[in-house]
């Protein structure tokens, strides 16, 4: 929402590569997730939805974020995972999406938990193995080993402006 | 001193805007033959703040051809003109080109040289023409002067070769902060100039105050600038200053003499002869005197020549020497020789500089060989006629750099026209510009505002004091209690009579936030004569190109609609005033035939109704046609051979893509794009468009709009578990459910009787694929509401209450939805969606799965049913 904020933001959005990140990781499901931590604008508890018709059941709805409207996706269900109760400690991520016109929107990212920060260095990835048709891997940026557990990098901007959110969205543009 | 102008300038940029609608608007008042001299007087000043503007802000072009208006305008004031007809359509025509000047001056566009040029030919046409009677080109610059002496410099620039300006500031002038030299280099950018200094004032350094003016100029301008463009130059300081200004005609030749020898005003051409033919036996040996002295005092010219031979270029001087000499007394060929010499030095790269050091050194070699003949009167002589020789060449030098820039400009037009034909294509596919240009070119710049608002001052709006005390008032009401209310914070037990001042001050709270609500959103709000002003221009420019005798009449134009409202509806409107004239209103031999008055009308009418503007068209021509209509239809496909319609099923066609009964397309419509365009643009602000008509009497089409786009009166339904906002304007009634008045028609769409009509009714919980408390339709509610002329009862489970809600974007973080226009927050801090009445509507009629509503209380599972195919998607991006 800080104007500064969001410009150092950009500017590091572009470093990819260089020097190594900091990523916040979550639980999904027993496995460990991380995003880019400058993407994270904040960290929020479950709280009550408006849902949205005829969208598909892995956007849980929209929230008000202090007057903003933003969309909830609830990760469980766009992975195909068994889907969770919501509960106390269901935590939504509030994360900032650029889309191909570096245009940035704000949506929020249900997860399981939120468990740790790790400095990853660009060294440490490893590209995701190719599953073939099995797992779309476009929105894995690697895989890391952070104290002798994989941690799985999510390449936020793929995952969220992929199929139907993206699709609609050069509509409205 | 450096000011940031460009805050001026975007002020005066809006100023001229305004007065050229003022002079528009007044120049269609104005009666032809028995003109209000108030009303020219109006045109007259707004035409002239544009000049004095344009003039301060050193844009010249727009100045000079303000100019000329101005002049006509000014005799047309003054009773000395008529007002025509005819000069009236050259004053608007030139009001188009005008306001294209300064658009695009504003945007950094080129100007287009080419209508400007043609249009003040017009306007100087319709000028001299009227003053001299039948032969206006051939006349005599004298008669010109005695009739009209005050204009003649601008109307006959040819005759005029230049001013004499005589400036002596004042003492004190420079304390005024205003600063001679600033004038000087003014004048210099606007032409050729020559400036000698007198310094005779000036006192010695002992007695000299820095801060006052001792010097004067006399100032020679070469070029072809209007009286009233130099006098602007010194506009600031005409009571500091003694200025005079003069025509100075006669030849660049004659004025540079004169410059040149200020005290001996005549050449001494008899000295220079006399001189020349003393020493012109000796011409050969001059010259090459002249080389070797030249090379020796000036080696840096020496690489000048390395094209040449020195012997060639001996000869060459000599020649020229002998040419000037001989054409003393004939100076039109002497200007033009050296011209051409000029021209050609130029290319060899030879500057200012070197012809000093030309002249410097033939003068010491013609002194040697001339010996006692060299009198100082003869020294004087030939400097003098060296330095209007420099002159003369180095003219050539700068009238060169003008053929480049002419040359430059002229390219620019030939790429204008394309772009502006472009932009007309955009607007309105209209093949012939020529006459439709005046129209089509404002519409597009109507359409272009929103996007080039931005760089520019467009976006900014005029608000009247009175709103601002207003809000001010209100805030002012607001702190007073805010504060009563802060002092029960501090209070620590609440006895009763806290609490009932508790509630005062909350209701009191209350109706000050919806005042100030209220007074800003006014703020935005801005009468609709700001689009009602154009029409009557359209009218008239179109009434003319059809051949119709069409007269406007507007009302309710102080209606007060929000601005971004008012500036998506100035096209559709346009659009639809043309229909009128076009389709509508019949030539005047057919309405004479059917017995109605030879002019036709069309009404402009605006009003509130409810929350909604509403905006009427009407004509009292020929109507529509239901037969033809429904014909084109028929044969363009849009319905089948065998479907029967109502009148307003048969009306609304008109708003369908591709349809146009126009026998002939014209220039002004007919080509099918449009009537949808209409009624796409005033949805998209939320609006309805609807067309009555009855066939041999007229049409009326008629306009609802939101009165803004921000603020939505709002009635909260609930479904299931859901909220909803459904725009209160949009609703007509809501009504419990008789289950006898409900028929299913075929199986399928579910009707209500309501009265004497039919309604289809639309499940919102089976629309939105939600979980609904009642399924059965009489368990729950009817909300009868109307869109676009058409009714749907939407069946919901409970109304809740009215209340404004601030309306906010889905499609910031997310994307359009269907049927949805959108969301706002709640009291308690949770979001409600707001419902698209029409979007809801066709998204029911693609839903059409369901057959047997009152058996199933299952609710139909948008997942599975709609979205197989995202899910699909979402399976192979599945991490395993």
């Amino acid at each position: 929402m800080n104007d500064t904020a969001t410009n150092a933001h950009d500017v590091d959005l572009m470093e990819v590569g260089s020097e190594g990140q900091q990523y916040l990781t979550f639980m999904l499901a027993g496995e460990e997730y991380g995003v880019d931590i400058l993407r994270v604008q904040e960290i929020k508890g479950w709280d009550t939805v408006t849902k949205i018709p005829n969208t598909p059941e892995y956007i849980r709805g929209v929230i008000n974020l202090r007057g903003t409207i933003v969309p909830l996706i609830d990760l469980r269900l766009r992975f195909s995972l068994a889907q969770l109760d919501y509960g106390a400690t269901t935590v939504v991520i509030v994360i900032k999406v650029l889309n191909e016109n570096r245009k940035e929107r704000t949506m929020g990212i249900v997860v399981d938990a939120v468990s740790d920060v790790y400095n990853i260095s660009n060294d440490d990835f490893r590209a995701a193995p190719d599953f073939g048709t099995a797992v779309d891997t476009d929105f894995i940026r690697g895989l890391a080993t952070v104290n002798e557990q994989m941690v799985i990098l999510l390449e936020i901007d793929n995952m969220c402006n992929s199929a139907e959110l993206k699709i609609i969205d050069s509509i409205s543009e | 001193m450096s000011i940031d102008m460009t805050q001026f300038l975007v002020t005066f940029y809006e100023e001229s805007f305004e007065g050229l609608e003022i002079m528009e608007s007044e120049l269609l008042n104005l009666d032809i033959g028995a003109a209000d001299a108030e009303t020219i007087n109006t045109i007259f000043r707004a035409a002239h703040s544009i000049k004095g503007g344009s003039g301060t802000f050193g844009l010249n072009a727009v100045a000079s051809y303000t100019h000329v208006m101005e002049t006509l305008l000014d005799e047309m004031r003054n009773g000395k003109r008529e007002v025509t007809q005819q000069a009236v359509a050259i004053l608007l025509s030139s009001v188009d080109v005008l306001r294209d000047m300064l658009k695009s001056l504003r945007d950094d566009l080129p100007l287009d040289h080419d209508a400007v040029a043609a249009s003040q030919q017009e306007l100087d046409e319709l000028l001299t023409g009227v003053e001299h009677g039948e032969s206006p080109s051939s006349d005599s610059d004298l008669h010109h002067a005695e009739i009209e002496p005050e204009l003649e410099p601008e109307l006959e620039p040819e005759s005029q070769m230049g001013w004499r300006i005589c400036f002596t500031p004042h003492r004190d002038m420079l304390k005024t902060g205003n600063d001679p030299v600033r004038m000087i280099r003014e004048l210099e950018s606007m032409a050729d100039i020559q400036v000698n200094v007198d310094m005779a004032n000036l006192p010695s350094l002992d007695d000299l105050d820095a801060e006052e003016s001792y010097l004067s100029w006399e100032i020679f301008m070469t070029d072809c600038i209007s009286e009233i463009e130099v006098r602007e130059v010194f506009a600031w300081v005409e009571d500091e200053c003694d200025l005079s200004i003069e025509p100075y005609a006669g030849t660049v030749m004659e004025q540079s003499l004169d410059i040149s020898v200020k005290s001996e005003p005549e050449l001494n051409v008899e000295l220079l002869e006399k001189s020349f033919n003393l020493v012109a036996p000796e011409g050969e040996k001059i010259v090459a005197q002249f080389y070797e002295q030249l090379f020796e005092r000036f080696p840096q010219v020496k690489p000048l020549f390395a094209n040449t031979t020195t012997e060639k270029q001996q000869v060459k001087l000599l020649a020229a020497l002998k040419l000037v000499i001989g054409n003393l007394r004939n100076p039109e060929t002497l200007i033009k020789t050296l011209t051409e010499l000029g021209v050609r030095h130029q290319a060899y790269g030879i500057e200012a500089a070197h012809y000093e050091a030309v002249a410097e050194t033939l003068l010491s070699v013609l002194q040697e060989f001339a010996g006692d003949a060299w009198t100082d009167d003869v020294k004087t002589a030939w400097s003098d006629a060296l330095t209007i020789i420099a002159t003369v060449m180095l003219d050539a030098y700068q009238a060169d750099d003008e053929v480049i820039a002419v040359q430059q400009t002229a390219v620019q037009p030939a790429v204008s026209p394309v772009q502006k034909t472009a932009s007309t294509l955009v607007e309105e596919k209209t093949a012939p510009a020529l006459t439709t240009k005046p129209i089509d070119k404002k519409a597009a710049g109507e359409g272009r505002k929103p996007s080039t608002g931005s760089g520019t001052g467009e976006t900014s709006i005029r608000v009247s004091i009175d709103k601002v005390d207003e809000l001010i008032n209100t805030v002012g009401e607001l702190v007073i209690t805010q504060s009563m209310l802060g002092q029960f914070g501090e209070l620590e037990d609440l006895t009763n009579d806290h609490q009932d001042k508790l509630r005062d001050g909350l209701a009191q709270l209350e109706r000050n936030t919806r005042e100030l609500q209220e007074s800003v959103m006014r703020i935005r709000m801005l009468p609709i004569s700001f689009t009602f002003q154009r029409f009557p221009r359209l009218v008239h420019d179109l009434s003319n190109q059809l051949g119709k005798k069409v007269e406007l009449k507007m009302s309710g134009e102080q209606t007060e609609l929000d601005k971004t409202v008012m500036e998506k509806i100035g096209d559709p409107l346009v659009h639809l005033v043309r229909n009128s004239m076009d389709h509508g209103i019949e030539s005047p031999a057919q309405r004479i035939a059917a017995g109605k008055p030879e002019m036709g009308t069309v009404n402009l009418n605006a009003f509130h109704q409810g929350g909604n503007i509403v905006i009427e068209i009407n004509d009292d021509g020929g109507g529509l046609n239901a037969e033809k209509i429904l014909a084109k239809a028929k044969s363009n496909g849009l319905i089948g051979d065998d479907e029967t319609l109502t009148e307003e099923q048969i009306h609304d066609l008109l708003f369908q893509p591709g349809f146009s009964t126009a026998d002939q397309v014209s220039d002004v419509s007919g080509r099918g794009v449009g009537m949808d365009v209409v009624r796409r643009n005033i949805r998209s602000l939320g609006g309805s468009v609807e067309v009555k008509s009855t066939e041999g009497v007229g049409s009326t089409f008629t306009i609802r709009l939101p009165l803004t786009l921000a603020i939505l009166e709002g009635q909260l339904i609930r479904v299931g578990r859901e909220t909803y906002v459904v725009p209160l304007v949009s609703i007509i009634e809501s009504v419990q459910i008789h289950k006898e008045k409900v028929n299913v028609i075929s199986g399928r769409g579910e009707v209500y009787k309501l009265r004497d009509d039919y309604i289809p009714i639309v499940r919102l919980y089976h629309v939105f694929g939600l979980k609904a408390e009642s399924t059965t339709l009489d368990k729950g509610l009817l909300v009868i509401v109307e869109t676009e002329g058409k009714k749907v009862a939407m069946f919901v489970d409970d109304l809740l209450g009215q209340q404004q809600v601030v309306i906010k974007s889905l499609e910031t973080n997310f994307r359009k939805i269907d049927g949805l226009s959108g969301a706002t927050i709640l009291g308690d801090g949770t979001v409600a969606l707001i419902l698209d009445v029409a979007g809801l509507f066709d998204l029911s009629k693609k839903i059409t799965t369901h057959t047997d509503f009152d058996k199933s209380d299952e609710p139909r599972d948008s997942e599975i049913d709609c979205d197989e195919n995202k899910l699909k998607d979402s399976d192979d991006e599945a991490v395993a």
